[in-house]
């Protein structure tokens, strides 16, 4: 019976693993009620492409993925509250192909709870214009159009909340950025 | 109204002092009208390349006839832009073209000439196979060493064959000459002056180590040399008489020299030609590909070419008077040097092509680059030689505005890289552009720069804001005490943008505007701006110009730096610049804002790492500067018998990119501040009409 139900559960978590949470940002008025717990964090990354993208995949503590609602996206933000622990960029679907990150460079983060972790900004760039299906993904750090995009839209949750950069290096800015005085 | 009486007053008065037609914009960044000229190998058929109201042509000139026939012209708005030509023998040519925006961006072209009773017949062809010419090999009629590329997904599978022009047309090299030594590390490939494929080289980006090979009498490929390329130079030309082969190299050397190179033992020997303080630049072989005829070098900024072959260092001569105070290259020359086009340019002059004909011994003007700027009185260069506190000498451009139209500000303009690439004395779009509008400027060759020796270049590694702006400071030194002026600013482009801002935070003595384009401001960011940046190999070469990645590079960076800036700044940059991250710019000027410090900024939506072929944003962008500087420091409108009307234009133009989000981003107060600029100059330029 024990061993019964242990196995409902392995079965129940690797249902629950292997479907995919669709990511939905959220906006200045939810984010400023939100409370993140101990077993939570708020994800902050955007979406910069040069072509339709239908989803962003992204696998960790849970499997997540986000569909842009316009295609040709610039800069959009998405933040959203997902379970702490470790994920990685795994690739984006674009109409046609499905383009994976290349497991040379780094896509890995790390949420942490009570916290707006910055994970970089997700790029899909033409490699060569007379080539329709030359992309080259990219993450990288735009720290600073993130800060601003929290102070514009989601003040709120920025007063209360403290901000991290969990991008691909090491950098100080966020922390710097936080200690300006005039 | 009371703004334009007093503008009123001030231009009536310059106006009946001064004669000055100030340069217009759109004049300063048009299309050339030749952009290229080649001659055939016989010396009997002129190509040229320009653009006529924005559209590329191409004709061929008879010369003996004086027969002109047009090859190409582009349609109305199709906006091709010429990528290169050559001569395939003496009657084919293959031209490449480039669209921006087009599905198939580059495309190339064989073009074949056939005389016929009515003068001569033109047969263009698209080329469909995918590769690039190695060789034209202009003395073997339609035939061509041609690098193809089979499949458009792997372009580390090359094929490569010595073919008729037809069969890369067509994209079918059956009973074509298959080149049997494809190596396979190889990337590039190169032939000898008598048309054999001799040389190839690869680049390792793991190990940052350059492999050149050579193809020897028995078809095997032996290691000619190893080097790191960001340490040196080492340039194959060509075997020698000897069988030596020519390098120029400075591996043996401080300057980059000529030298001879042992294929059997690999080493570098004797010198064939150094010079006493430059670096040697190229090296030609005569007609026939046997013996060494000319070196060049730059010489303050001018390009020199010495021969050593007694009769042409006449000629040479002869060309040297003939254009006094000018420089000039031999673009091409005919197969028996009969016939050769010279193109003659200065700091004042962007360049005149001539068709030197030996035996009738006569030069003749075939016509300008750009017909448009012809109007116009450019201003001279001078070139400095500045010794440093430290002992060295600097080299340094100044480019005076006229007395009478002079608003006595100094522009400080660092270049680019700032290891390797140089200043040169030549026409420059924007200095041009600053001058006509009463700036002087100042461009400095520090140490980084390119031309003056291995040490010269090393020592600025590594240097961002320490002894590269003491060589520049150096410079601004001598000319503050030769020359008065009541303000300094600093202005630049990508390192040219971090040393603007570094120099007024360094000197806040004695700058008074900062302009910083396209450029870097937090130096650790440099490192990992992006995942892809943060490969060891990226690492390695980033370490070799900026110095060793640590948190010490703060201390040099203006985004950390930004409480000791105390003068305006116009940051200005491209949403699309991957090479000084589009991030450098906004980190700074979100830092320059929390600080409350005075700071305006313009990111062009389409700009990469400059403005690329986009003139308009490049106008705009001119245009704000010149604004921008006289806003901040209250200056007088700039002097000339055309201001009213160039002003208002240049501020539609700044008022138009203002209302684009595909060019400057849509800022409706900003753009009808403009606008309504655009129109008082307007009335201006009217009541100056009536008077």
């Amino acid at each position: 019976m024990h061993t019964w139900f242990k196995f409902v559960f392995v079965l129940g978590c690797i249902g629950l693993t292997s479907c995919s949470h669709t990511l939905t940002p959220m906006d200045g008025a939810s984010s400023a009620k939100a409370n993140t717990n101990s077993v939570t964090g708020y994800l902050l990354f955007a979406v910069q492409s040069e072509a339709y993208i239908e989803k962003v995949n992204i696998l960790g503590a849970i499997s997540l993925s986000y569909s842009p609602n316009n295609d040709k996206q610039e800069n959009a933000y998405i933040l959203a509250e997902v379970p702490i622990g470790y994920y990685k960029f795994t690739g984006v679907k674009t109409g046609m192909y499905e383009i994976k990150a290349n497991s040379e460079h780094t896509w890995s983060f790390n949420i942490e709870s009570n916290t707006i972790n910055y994970v970089g900004n997700l790029e899909l760039l033409s490699k060569a214009k007379w080539c329709d299906n030359c992309f080259r993904l990219e993450l990288a750090n735009k720290s600073s159009f993130a800060i601003e995009y929290l102070e514009s839209t989601h003040s709120e949750l920025l007063a209360k909340t403290p901000l991290v950069y969990k991008g691909p290096g090491k950098d100080d800015f966020i922390e710097f950025s936080q200690t300006i005085n005039l | 109204m009371k703004t334009i009486i007093w503008m009123l007053i001030c231009l009536v008065f310059s106006q009946k002092l001064y004669a000055q037609k100030l340069v217009s914009l759109d004049e300063l960044l048009s299309k050339d009208s030749i952009s290229k000229i080649e001659l055939n190998p016989k010396g009997d058929l002129l190509l040229t390349a320009g653009y006529t109201k924005n559209r590329l042509q191409l004709n061929v000139l008879d010369i003996d006839t004086g027969k002109l026939i047009n090859v190409f012209q582009a349609k109305q708005g199709e906006k091709y832009s010429l990528s290169s030509i050559a001569w395939v023998d003496n009657d084919s040519f293959i031209f490449r073209t480039y669209r921006r925006s087009q599905k198939n961006t580059y495309a190339s072209w064989l073009v074949d000439l056939t005389s016929s009773d009515n003068g001569l017949r033109v047969n263009t062809s698209r080329i469909h196979a995918r590769g690039h010419v190695i060789d034209h090999l202009p003395d073997e009629k339609d035939t061509v060493w041609f690098a193809y590329y089979p499949k458009s997904s792997n372009y580390k599978k090359v094929k490569i064959y010595k073919t008729h022009t037809q069969a890369i047309v067509r994209e079918n090299f059956k009973g074509q000459h298959k080149f049997d030594y494809v190596k396979s590390a190889a990337s590039r490939y190169f032939t000898d002056p008598k048309g054999k494929i001799r040389f190839s080289s690869k680049f390792d980006k793991d190990d940052l180590e350059r492999t050149y090979w050579y193809l020897d009498n028995n078809n095997d490929w032996q290691v000619l040399y190893q080097f790191d390329p960001y340490e040196y130079d080492f340039k194959p030309i060509g075997l020698l008489p000897n069988g030596q082969l020519a390098v120029i190299t400075n591996i043996k050397s401080d300057l980059k020299a000529l030298h001879e190179f042992d294929l059997t033992t690999q080493t570098i020997g004797k010198v064939i030609y150094q010079h006493l303080r430059y670096d040697i630049s190229g090296a030609n072989f005569d007609q026939i590909g046997e013996n060494i005829e000319s070196i060049s070098y730059y010489d303050g900024g001018e390009w020199r070419t010495e021969f050593f072959d007694e009769k042409k260092q006449q000629l040479n001569q002869q060309f040297k008077n003939t254009f006094k105070d000018q420089q000039y290259f031999v673009g091409s020359i005919s197969a028996d040097e009969q016939r050769a086009i010279l193109k003659v340019f200065s700091s004042t002059n962007k360049g005149e092509y001539f068709l030197w004909d030996k035996k009738l011994n006569k030069l003749l003007q075939l016509g300008e680059q750009n017909q448009t700027l012809s109007q116009y009185q450019f201003t001279d260069t001078q070139v400095l030689d500045i010794k440093s506190d430290e002992g060295h000498k600097i080299e340094a451009f100044y480019t005076a505005a006229a007395p009478n139209i002079s608003n006595q500000v100094l522009l400080v303009m660092p270049h680019g890289g700032p290891i390797g690439p140089r200043e040169h004395k030549r026409f420059n779009v924007s200095v041009q552009y600053l001058v006509s509008r009463g700036y002087s400027v100042l461009q400095v060759n520090y140490r980084g720069s390119d031309g003056f020796g291995k040490n010269y270049k090393d020592s600025g590694r590594g240097q961002w804001g320490r002894i590269i702006e003491k060589d520049i400071t150096s410079a601004v030194t001598f000319i503050h005490n030769n020359h008065q002026f009541n303000n300094t600013c600093a202005i630049g482009a990508s390192y040219g943008g971090y040393s603007s801002a570094m120099l007024a935070i360094l000197h806040p003595d004695i700058y008074s505007c900062v302009i910083a384009r396209f450029g870097v401001f937090d130096l650790p960011l440099i490192f990992n701006d992006r995942n892809t940046k943060m490969a060891e190999y990226m690492k390695k070469v980033w370490s070799k110009v900026v110095g060793e990645e640590s948190p010490e590079l703060k201390k040099y960076s203006p985004v950390y730096l930004a409480e000791k800036m105390h003068v305006p700044v116009l940051i200005t940059a491209g949403q699309l610049d991957t090479r000084a991250s589009f991030e450098h710019s906004n980190r700074f000027k979100y830092v320059l804002n929390k600080l409350n410090k005075d700071v305006e900024h313009i990111y062009y939506r389409y700009a990469g790492h400059g403005h690329g072929g986009n003139a308009q944003s490049a106008k705009h962008e001119l245009a704000y500067i010149d604004d921008f500087i006289r806003r901040k420091l209250v200056l007088s409108p700039p002097v000339g018998n055309n201001t009213a009307q160039i002003k208002a234009r240049e501020f539609n133009l700044i008022a138009k990119g203002f209302n684009n989000k595909d060019m400057a981003g849509v800022n409706k107060t900003i753009s009808a501040d403009f606008k309504r600029r655009a129109i008082d100059s307007t009335k201006l330029k009217e009541s100056l009409g009536k008077l």
